[in-house]
């Protein structure tokens, strides 16, 4: 062995607003500049160089970010569980009620929904560059042999020399 | 033949664990970070002893392993 090197794919893509500005309020800015972009309903990291200074940002921002959205979602779950057991909400009329329900439930539903869609663009994101590393190997000489053990893509590159 | 080995593993968080083996000194790094260059962050690199040897001294031990294997 030679060397042991442990590194991440970081997601780049996010898609909830509020979410996105929780986590730039809490977040300390990249120091080389790195920002979020707006496109197409979503919010982008352009990740285009490798300067070291955008480490921290990449390491916290995507963290920051997942516990608001997880936090938001948790709280509307306990609102939703609030209005139908607490005995002080009691002052609701009827109706007020079941509006806030039904739009409390909404939120929800819109909610996971888009977690879930984010999920599955992350997925996307991360089997499109496992591929561009493959390619990679293979440019420099490697021969790839790749498998999926226990939900891990392995990955074994030999160069003969 | 002797050869250069590089293994690695990618869980579904995107997390990346590499070993290498059989890249002398700096390439070693160098090799890798081609590889992840604006497509993942390196959070830690940890070196072994070969990392550390010159090629031919590398060679030269791998060699000898070899030889007492027969």
């Amino acid at each position: 062995m030679s060397c042991r090197i442990r590194a991440k794919i970081i997601p780049c893509q996010f898609f909830n607003s509020d979410c996105v500005k929780m986590a730039l309020e809490e977040c300390p800015p990249c120091p080389a500049g790195l920002t979020l972009q707006s496109r197409e309903n979503k919010f982008i990291v352009d990740y285009i160089d490798d300067n070291r200074a955008h480490q921290k940002f990449l390491e916290n921002f995507p963290r920051i970010y997942n516990q608001k959205a997880d936090e938001m979602l948790e709280r509307l779950r306990r609102e939703q569980a609030d209005l139908k057991e607490n005995s002080a909400l009691a002052a609701f009329s009827e109706e007020d009620r079941r509006r806030k329900e039904i739009k409390i439930k909404r939120e929800i539903k819109r909610l996971e929904k888009e977690r879930k869609a984010e999920q599955e663009e992350h997925k996307k994101e991360i089997e499109s560059k496992v591929e561009i590393m493959v390619q990679r190997a293979k440019t420099a000489g490697f021969v790839p042999k790749k498998e999926l053990i226990n939900g891990k893509v392995r990955i074994q590159l030999v160069r003969r020399l | 033949m002797m050869s250069e080995e590089i293994t690695i593993e990618i869980d579904e968080n995107g997390e990346i664990f590499i070993e290498t083996n059989g890249i002398k000194g700096p390439a070693c790094i160098a090799q890798v970070e081609e590889l992840l260059k604006e497509l993942a962050i390196v959070s830690d690199t940890n070196k072994s002893d070969e990392y550390y040897m010159e090629n031919s001294t590398l060679v030269r031990q791998k060699d000898m392993l070899r030889r007492s294997q027969k």
